[in-house]
This record gives C-alpha cells, sequence and structure tokens, in this order.
C-alpha cells in the first residue's frame, strides 16, 4: 500500500488496513469547534435551508474514525450546545446527536471498509434519521411542520462527507507516507 | 500491510471492555435527554444552565458574525455616491414626513396627558426604549426567532415588546448577559392582543409558523373588518404598550359554513428585516384582577 503513490496525495484517503499515524486531540478539537461555528453563520432563507450541518457531520466522522474518544457522552453534550443556541428544548438535538453516536459506534468497523460513495449513502441514512428524531421531538412539542426542504441540509451534509473524509485525514497522513 | 479484520467478532472480548455497553450509554442518555426536555418545557427550571452555556458559547458566536460583517463592509465600501446620494434624499423627505407626524403625537401626548392629569391617573404613557442591534436571525426551521445584542447597562425583561420603526415585530422571551431571544410574531401559536384601528374592534392576532401569515382568530362572519385595515395593540394585555401597529389585513375569506371568518394579517416588514429595534418598557402594571368566585365545576376540576 505504501508505495502506491496516489497524484495528490491531499485527496488520498486511507483504508482500513492502511496505518495512519493517530489524530492529534487538539486537532480533533479544533475541528469540532470550527464545525461548530461554521453553523452558527448567519444565514437565513434558502442558504440556511441547503446549510450542511457541519458539526454533525464532522462529529460523525470523529465518531467513526476515533470512537475511543468521540462516543455517544461527547455527541450527547455537542447536541446539548446545539440545543443553547439555537433556542431549542433543551435535550432535543441531544438525544439525536447522541444516537449518532451510537450508530456511529456500531457501524464504525464496517462502514470504513466501503468505498467512499457507500460511506456516504451510511451517513446519509443516519443524518437522516437524526433530522427525522428532532423533527418528530419538535412536532410533540407543539410546533408547526417545517417545509420539507428541511431534508436537503442532509443532502448537502453528505456531499461534505468524501471531502472531510480527506480533509480531517491530511495532518495523519503526510509523515506516515514519507516514512 | 493489510490486516483481515472481517472475521473479528463485533463486540471486543471481556477483558478488553472499558465502562457500560454502547446500549446502555444510549439509553442513560437518551433518559436524560427526555427528563431535559419534559422539564424545559413543563417547569422552564433550566434557564440558568441555558444562560452559563450561552454565556460561554457567546464568544465563538461573535466568531461566526465575522464573514458576514467583512462582506457587508466590502459592499458599503464599493457602494456608489450616487446610490448614497439618493438615499439621501429619500431619507430627507421621510424624516420630513415622520417629524410632521411626531409633532402631531406630542400634541396629542400634551392633550392626553392633561386629561390623563385631570383624570388623576398615575399611569405613564411613555415608557423607556432602549436600542438594540439584531445580531441574525434563529436557526432553528420548526420557529421564528430573532437575536438581539445586549450591552452590560441594558436592562432588559423578558416579555417586553420588541418593535422597529414600523411597529410591533416580537417580545422578548429570554435575555442572556450578552444577548437576547426574541420571539416573533409569526411563531406559532404567539398571540398579540390587537385591536382594529378603524373601528377600534378588539381582537386576538395569533401567528402561524414559519411561511405563514398570522391569522386573527374566533371573528365572526357579520364582524366588521375589511382588507386592508391596520391593527394596533391594544394593551389590554399589560404587556405590550398600546398603539404600537402590527400589521394589516391582506384577506378575508368569510366561509358559509363556519361560524368565524378566516383573516389573514401580514405583518410588519421588520419582522423579516429588522436591523436594529427598540425594546420597550413594560407599561406600568395593571391593577390586579378582581378575585372570583370558585365554581363548583372549576372545584371538581381541580380536584382530579
Amino acid at each position: 500500500m505504501m508505495f502506491r503513490l496516489p497524484d495528490s496525495p491531499l485527496f488520498r484517503v486511507a483504508k482500513p488496513e492502511d496505518i495512519i499515524l493517530p489524530p492529534q486531540p487538539w486537532f480533533v478539537a479544533l475541528t469540532l469547534s470550527l464545525a461548530f461555528v461554521a453553523n452558527l453563520l448567519p444565514l437565513s432563507g434558502l442558504a440556511l435551508a441547503l446549510r450542511p450541518d457541519f458539526f454533525a457531520v464532522v462529529l460523525l466522522y470523529w465518531a467513526i474514525h476515533q470512537p475511543r474518544w468521540i462516543g455517544i457522552g461527547v455527541a450527547w453534550c455537542c447536541g446539548l450546545l446545539t440545543d443553547v443556541v439555537e433556542a431549542n428544548l433543551f435535550g432535543q438535538h441531544a438525544l439525536a446527536y447522541a444516537i449518532l453516536g451510537f450508530a456511529a459506534e456500531y457501524f464504525h468497523r464496517r462502514v470504513l471498509r466501503f468505498p467512499l460513495w457507500q460511506q456516504s449513502l451510511h451517513v446519509l441514512g443516519l443524518l437522516i434519521a437524526a433530522q427525522l428524531v428532532v423533527g418528530v421531538l419538535r412536532l410533540m412539542s407543539g410546533a408547526s411542520l417545517p417545509s420539507p426542504t428541511l431534508l436537503l441540509s442532509s443532502v448537502t451534509s453528505v456531499l461534505l462527507w468524501p471531502l472531510l473524509s480527506a480533509l480531517l485525514q491530511w495532518p495523519q497522513r503526510v509523515r506516515s507516507l514519507t516514512d | 500491510m493489510g490486516i483481515n479484520v472481517t472475521s473479528l467478532p463485533k463486540e471486543p472480548p471481556q477483558f478488553f471492555r472499558r465502562g457500560p455497553s454502547a446500549v446502555a450509554r444510549l439509553t442513560f442518555f437518551g433518559l436524560i435527554s427526555i427528563a431535559l426536555m419534559f422539564v424545559d418545557a413543563r417547569f422552564r427550571t433550566l434557564e440558568t444552565l441555558r444562560m452559563a452555556i450561552a454565556t460561554v458559547v457567546y464568544p465563538l458566536q461573535q466568531l461566526a458574525l465575522v464573514p458576514g460583517e467583512m462582506l457587508e463592509n466590502g459592499q458599503a465600501f464599493f457602494d456608489s455616491r450616487d446610490e448614497l446620494r439618493a438615499e439621501n434624499a429619500a431619507l430627507k423627505s421621510q424624516l420630513l414626513s415622520v417629524g410632521q407626524a411626531a409633532q402631531a403625537t406630542n400634541a396629542a401626548e400634551r392633550e392626553a396627558a392633561r386629561l390623563a392629569a385631570l383624570l388623576g391617573a398615575s399611569q405613564s404613557l411613555q415608557g423607556k426604549a432602549q436600542i438594540s442591534q439584531v445580531l441574525y436571525g434563529g436557526r432553528d426551521p420548526f420557529s421564528q426567532k430573532l437575536f438581539i445584542r445586549r450591552n452590560a447597562n441594558q436592562n432588559f425583561e423578558p416579555g417586553s415588546a420588541v418593535i422597529d420603526g414600523n411597529g410591533l415585530i416580537g417580545q422578548l422571551t429570554r435575555v442572556h448577559p450578552l444577548l437576547a431571544e426574541v420571539t416573533l410574531v409569526t411563531e406559532k401559536d404567539f398571540a398579540v392582543p390587537v385591536k382594529i384601528e378603524r373601528t377600534g374592534a378588539r381582537v386576538v392576532l395569533f401567528g402561524r409558523g414559519p411561511g405563514q401569515l398570522p391569522e386573527l382568530r374566533f371573528v365572526t362572519n357579520n364582524a366588521d373588518v375589511v382588507e386592508g385595515d391596520v391593527l394596533l395593540t391594544s394593551s389590554i394585555d399589560g404587556l405590550f404598550p398600546g398603539n404600537l401597529r402590527v400589521g394589516k389585513i391582506v384577506r378575508v375569506a368569510r366561509g358559509a359554513d363556519t361560524v368565524f371568518s378566516k383573516i389573514e394579517c401580514a405583518p410588519n416588514p421588520g419582522v423579516a428585516s429588522a436591523e436594529s429595534v427598540l425594546v420597550l418598557d413594560r407599561p406600568a402594571p395593571l391593577p390586579p384582577r378582581p378575585a372570583t368566585e370558585q365554581t363548583p365545576v372549576n372545584e371538581s376540576k381541580r380536584r382530579r
């Protein structure tokens, strides 16, 4: 595997049997924070409907690639943060993200063996499930039905998956390729 | 370098296991979430926790506003001089008409104050207003919220009316140390007691959620309501000062098969576009409601 050098090392994603460096804890924290801030961008209208849930995707990425650090508990705390900044009922995103964390823990050995586009399909299913959890909880607490364009954000989130898989692995790979 | 992991069992062996199983942890956190949701919805006792987290997160929220502000500043730089001049002229003419209206209002206020003094009424007619800047709209697609900046010396009170130049846009619902949350009049089931400017009839306006116009409920088919009627706050709730413009009726549908008409109202454009808002102080509290006799029906209900 080591001698099959790609055209651009930036966009090569390690296979599960490749050995790459472990990620730095600060890098995991930094990317999660950046994704959180990206979610806070003041968008409205169509841009808001199309905005990927950066936080959920990055969280799912680390939960799948580094399940020992980012598990159900961390995902739950992240959901609580989202609930506060969106001025929602406490606990609805917490529950949805905890389910994401659980699914990641359950699937992480299997998902990574698929090619990227099939991984994306898995992720799409998980994100839509998480959105449906939030939606059902909101409807139960008396909100009105939002427009179905809401689910578009799951689709745009999934388009990020291959890109993130390449970018978030970059610092782990650079030195392992030059070894 | 390939390591075949397909034959490994799904769960690690007993001696590698750390902590409780995934299902147990999911159940634990799921139950906490449900408990939190229940407590938050029923008792509203988690506001201090919410405020603490909001304060910690505030710098990150400010950081997220930076790209938008930079973009805006860049655009402002490239605004042409002509555009600014035209805007200046328009604003001047607007100022004139507003000034005229303000003078008329001043006169009316003086007269009202005289009358109030004559009547011995002690209530203040004009409350204090605090200006604030809109930070961003709510990101929750299920609700209609707005977040405004709060300076350290500003004394916001939940429940206060929030207006822009045209009239009422919402109500303060949560006050955090550095920002405040405004629920817009378009929020589902958000009720504003209003009166029709033309007839003075008191009605209640209900929001209907994102993408839908608020409606007047419980207005009978024979009521005197026409399209174009302007709605003002009626101040009988003791929260909003009176005579703030709330919106304009755009559709009246009288059904032959229903008792009540379906009346839709276009809220102030500021609900969608306000950039700076005024937070009005709550008017002087109303005298307490006279005690009513407990009827036997109520008693039996309470016992249940």
